[in-house]
């Protein structure tokens, strides 16, 4: 209840500045910006797996914005708009011939831990501590490499449902995706990080 | 059900997108068979993880550099080399139909050092672009890697142009479209019946949420949607033809006053360059240097169109 609260301020504050910046109002979009960076930024991070092509992303969907803000029709959520953007402006960036060869660099078979035999231990009931921040992140990092071997497409549904916590009929609109394919595309996400991921984590 | 359904069905379960009695036979299912109830645990386990995965911190300077960026957009000349890689191409293009434009950025003042010929300078972005529609799933169906931009590309098609391009044509061409150039001139001057105040009035750029792009002293920087009528012959404008071959024009910078380009930005299918060619060398003579892009025909590119003015003959 306190989360949809929330996503409702975020969206009324997000409209109001969309039409000060529509009417000139500099100052405005750049409070569009600090709203909406940390999670554009994240996004960008979780689809192209590198925090210099998330920065230059992020800041490619801010300017994208900007030049087409006048085409926003307050008829969809503005985050689901700004989304859209990103996930468009990351699809740019996963046909580009250097996102492709990097990508090749890293095969699937290569999400592994530390050492072959090492397996991450169960964090979940480990009480917090400098050990279990290292072995979480080392599981972050472990799943960023299984998503980054994802194809694209299975690649967005995923981040976009369990990171980002979007609902199917969110993903439906960021992703212009029909139902049925997010439906099979997240299925099969999901079963492929699984076999990535088994007995690492 | 059985092991294949259940490993089918098992993502929407995890989501309660189930009705309910599905959801009760995967779930009988689960209970006898220990394949599964594992799939179904591991999968749960890593949904886990990933749902309290670390938030990444941005840059703490990320809102200086997007606005340093949108600012160079907007500075004249500034952003074009940062933002696109040049790829080595000049054509020089003697555009007769643009003679009144030409004559017109002279009369501003525009050039101060006049190029051999009118040039269109094509860079490419540094990412390709993808068509706004792009989102529509396809499904699987991938379009193989073409090289529709190929190096014999600009030699060919002036060679097959070539018989068409009657020299002494094209001179009387020239001076057929000065006409418009005296109506265009005076416009300037105030003499059109049409005031141009508005159109001297700096627009917005295309990037709306700018407020104050940087006084232009020469040229007009205008938002492309507004620009691109019919040319003084009834021709489609460069303008409407870009958009014709699915292209969109993404800035453009007009000289002051008028609809003519001196520069624009447009986003282009790989597909529909070579048209894009085809359609400059029929409005002028084209010479390029051999270059290759190999790209999808579906996937777009950013062409940048600088329009040079032509030493006088």
């Amino acid at each position: 209840m306190q989360e949809q609260e929330t996503k409702f301020d975020l969206e009324l504050e997000s409209a109001g500045l969309v039409k000060a910046s529509l009417a000139g109002d500099r100052n405005a979009f750049d409070k569009l910006i600090m709203l909406h960076k940390g999670n554009v930024f994240n996004l960008c991070y979780r689809l192209l797996g590198d925090y210099d092509d998330a920065d230059d992303c992020a800041q490619e969907v801010f300017i994208k914005v900007s030049r087409s803000l006048k085409n926003y029709r307050f008829e969809s959520r503005f985050s689901t708009w700004l989304y859209r953007v990103t996930v468009n402006t990351c699809k740019n960036k996963f046909r580009s011939l250097e996102y492709r060869l990097r990508s090749k660099k890293v095969p699937i078979d290569t999400v592994t831990p530390m050492d072959e035999n090492e397996k991450i231990m169960d964090i979940e009931n480990a009480a917090a501590s400098p050990a279990t921040e290292l072995l979480r992140k080392e599981i972050d990092r472990l799943i960023q490499k299984a998503i980054d071997a994802l194809p694209p497409k299975h690649k967005l549904v995923v981040v976009l449902r369990d990171i980002e916590g979007k609902s199917y009929e969110e993903i439906v609109g960021i992703t212009g995706f029909k139902l049925g394919t997010v439906k099979s595309k997240l299925s099969r996400a999901r079963q492929e990080l699984r076999e990535a991921l088994q007995g690492k984590i | 059900m059985d092991c294949r359904e259940t490993r089918e069905q098992l993502s929407e379960y995890i989501d309660g997108m189930l009705s309910e009695d599905a959801a009760s036979r995967l779930k009988k299912h689960l209970d006898r068979c220990a394949a599964c109830s594992e799939a179904h645990r591991s999968t749960m386990k890593i949904i886990g993880h990933m749902q309290k995965m670390e938030r990444i911190e941005e840059p703490a300077d990320f809102l200086e550099k997007v606005n340093a960026r949108m600012d160079r957009r907007f500075s004249p000349g500034g952003i074009i080399r940062r933002l696109f890689r040049p790829m080595g191409i000049k054509i020089p293009l003697e555009l007769a139909a643009a003679a009144a434009v030409i004559a017109l950025i002279v009369y501003l003042g525009g050039v101060k050092e006049p190029k051999p010929l009118y040039q269109i300078t094509i860079t490419e972005s540094e990412i390709p672009l993808v068509a706004s529609d792009d989102l529509e799933e396809s499904e699987e169906a991938e379009i193989p890697v073409s090289a529709p931009i190929d190096s014999k590309l600009f030699a060919r098609i002036a060679e097959e142009s070539a018989p068409e391009q009657d020299k002494e044509e094209k001179t009387e061409g020239v001076k057929r479209e000065s006409a418009p150039a005296v109506s265009e001139a005076q416009k300037i001057s105030g003499t059109a019946e049409k005031s141009v105040s508005d159109e001297r009035k700096l627009d917005k750029t295309s990037d709306g949420a700018r407020e104050s792009a940087p006084a232009a002293e020469q040229l007009h920087y205008g938002k492309a949607a507004t620009r691109g009528k019919k040319g003084p012959a009834g021709e489609p404008s460069l303008q409407e033809t870009i958009r014709s071959l699915g292209g969109n024009i993404i800035e453009a910078e007009y000289v002051e006053g008028t609809d003519t380009p001196a520069r624009m930005i447009i986003e282009i299918p790989v597909g529909k360059f070579e048209s894009l060619i085809r359609e400059l060398v029929r409005r002028g003579e084209i010479q390029a240097p051999p270059t290759e892009i190999k790209r999808k025909a579906d996937e777009f590119i950013r062409v940048e169109l600088i329009f040079q003015r032509s030493k006088p003959q």
